[in-house]
């Protein structure tokens, strides 16, 4: 990183580049952001100011009456719940799970090692939308029809092929001597694994968590196909269902839509350094 | 080395055949089969989760399955597959899956890049502007395009506002709705949720090229779209090649924003496959055909993505 306070390219010399350049970032952060602050500032609307045929942008009187009720009509707290339970859930499972493939692949060389590695990236190609009804069997067959389980394991399973990819690259960057070197002094391989080789790969697992933790928080076909009541409802599908339902007002669906967005906003917030980071250094190199 | 030694320990070893090539592979288990171990869990799971899924979604592709007509599955062969091809609907919308993707992909990309080549000098307020550009792809993909429904809206939505107030349209646009735009609108969101993810990839990978070779072609006198072609371009490839890949597939396979934002309307006209054979199997109840559109889908996708991998190595070491 050039954090020394000079320029990389020479983008910069010219003033007038300089400016335009600044200005045309400055739009893209608007174009990025404005979305986001507008159902902010619908969501704090009330009912009087929110169709106008001006658009009030400032709320004379903010309410939080359209936040009051959301959390109470829809069981929203409980799809909340539920999400960071199937979120949670995933991100652990296909944390544990990728991460001995992972050290499987890059560390062993057993027969069929490159035609498997190959058959994990090809699943990452799979549609998820596509293998619904045949996994609906599935998941019927294994008796987890409307439970959040189902959600945990469905999620998994699409999101280890890039997981184990990621982590598969950083564990090649880790010199194996360092792990030799503690088998000699009496480690065991599992041991040396969690002592020596996981520390040296917390960027590359919080990169891959995070990847996962949005990618489970997102995620909708699976939602709606394998639950059924409301007891087991993620917010994705509880907000696409509060969309079908007619006397639903644009303030208060805002505020539904703000509600999902904070919590994913808050951990970006806290590491967002490691995203970049770590995909990238994972994926490239690996 | 270490077979060299084994060699010298066993002389005869030639002479025993296939014992010895079952000591063989019983010694490479033993050295790497723990491999196999540590793939296990996962392997397992993509077995019964995916791989097992995909061969009976085969199955079903050779089978009638039209509750609404008949109970049981009736086999009948390629019967599906056939159907494919005089099925008017699905070239218009593979043509769609094609505007969608590339549309997305393209304009993801440059305003990506040009966000990550200004992000990639130091100024005041980088580091804010690069958290603030991470809100859409931070935003549940439901959440986000609610939030663009909104902001569509042909009566009180901000786009029109924003645009009748500047004079720029007289009558507002009804953005999802009307077939010249709906289009548009789609791939103009899809840009949004994904440009941010290109710009904050790129930015990373710029960040591992070393100065010195920007401070030496500098003086050389090399201006700045010199530096961009001879040195940030083919140093990125390989994270180019990445972000560019795994977006069109995520795009390729998106669900959500289609799915919320207009359903596929109006008229079919934003119908992509994935929302197509969605609405085959859960709508027309068609399962069969379904599953044969599923299987064509997969193959697309697989094809295109070797091709485009194969592409890029050619590209590398050309």
């Amino acid at each position: 990183m050039n954090a020394d306070g000079e320029h990389m390219t020479t983008l910069f010399n010219h003033r007038l580049v300089k400016i335009i350049s600044l200005v045309l970032l400055c739009c893209l952060v608007l174009f990025a952001v404005i979305p986001f602050l507008w159902i902010c500032i619908t969501a704090f609307k009330t009912p009087e100011e929110l169709y106008t045929a001006t658009p009030v942008f400032i709320p004379s009187n903010p309410t939080i009456e359209n936040f009051i009720y959301v959390l109470k009509r829809g069981s929203f707290g409980l799809y909340f719940r539920n999400s960071i339970f199937v979120s949670l859930g995933t991100t652990v499972v296909s944390l544990v799970v990728s991460l001995l493939a992972g050290y499987g692949f890059s560390r062993y060389r057993f027969p069929l090692h490159n035609w498997l590695l190959f058959g994990f990236l090809i699943m990452q190609m799979v549609p998820g939308a596509l293998l619904i009804l045949p996994l609906f069997q599935v998941v019927k067959t294994l008796g987890l029809m409307d439970s959040i389980w189902a959600l945990v394991l469905a999620n998994t399973t699409f999101a280890i092929p890039l997981c184990t990819w990621l982590l598969k690259g950083f564990f090649d960057q880790i010199p194996v001597d360092l792990e030799e070197a503690s088998m000699i002094d009496g480690c065991s391989r599992f041991g040396a694994m969690w002592r020596v080789i996981l520390p040296l790969a917390v960027p590359g697992i919080i990169a891959s968590a995070i990847y996962v933790f949005i990618g489970s928080w997102d995620e909708l076909v699976f939602a709606i196909t394998f639950t059924s009541s409301d007891a087991v409802r993620t917010l994705p599908v509880g907000l696409s269902r509060f969309i079908s339902s007619y006397e639903i007002q644009w303030n208060q669906l805002s505020a539904a839509t703000v509600l999902a967005t904070v919590p994913v906003l808050i951990l970006f917030m806290f590491i967002q350094k490691y995203v970049a980071q770590g995909l990238v250094s994972g994926a490239v190199k690996g | 080395m270490k077979s060299n030694l084994h060699h010298r320990d066993f002389p005869s070893s030639k002479k025993r055949g296939i014992p010895l090539l079952i000591k063989k592979v019983q010694q490479e288990l033993h050295k790497n089969g723990g491999g196999y171990l540590l793939i296990l869990p996962a392997g397992l799971l993509l077995i019964a989760m995916m791989f097992y899924p995909l061969a009976s979604l085969v199955k079903m592709s050779l089978f009638s399955i039209e509750p609404l007509k008949h109970p049981d599955p009736v086999f009948i062969g390629l019967g599906n597959y056939l159907k494919i091809f005089k099925d008017h609907d699905l070239l218009q919308t593979l043509i769609q899956t094609l505007v969608w993707t590339l549309g997305s992909i393209i304009l993801q990309f440059i305003l990506g890049l040009v966000s990550a080549l200004i992000l990639n000098e130091s100024f005041r307020g980088r580091g804010l502007a690069r958290a603030l550009l991470l809100i859409p792809w931070a935003m549940p993909s439901v959440a986000g395009a609610l939030s663009w429904k909104w902001l569509y809206n042909a009566q009180y939505g901000l786009i029109n506002y924003l645009l009748s107030s500047l004079h720029i349209i007289s009558d507002p646009i009804n953005w999802v709705g009307s077939s010249s735009t709906a289009m548009f609108s789609a791939i103009l969101t899809n840009t949004w949720r994904g440009f941010p993810f290109m710009a904050i990839m790129l930015l990373a990978g710029m960040q591992n090229i070393s100065k010195d070779l920007y401070d030496a072609s500098a003086v050389d006198g090399a201006n700045f779209l010199n530096q961009l072609s001879y040195i940030t371009i083919p140093l990125l490839k390989p994270v180019i090649f990445v972000v560019t890949l795994l977006s069109g597939i995520w795009t390729f396979n998106n669900f959500s924003y289609i799915y919320v934002l207009t359903g596929g309307g109006p008229a079919g006209l934003t119908e992509i496959l994935v929302t197509y054979v969605y609405k085959n199997a859960f709508s027309f109840f068609h399962f069969g055909y379904a599953a044969a559109l599923s299987i064509l889908l997969f193959i697309i996708v697989l094809l295109l993505s070797l091709g485009y991998i194969r592409l890029m190595k050619w590209s590398e070491s050309t």
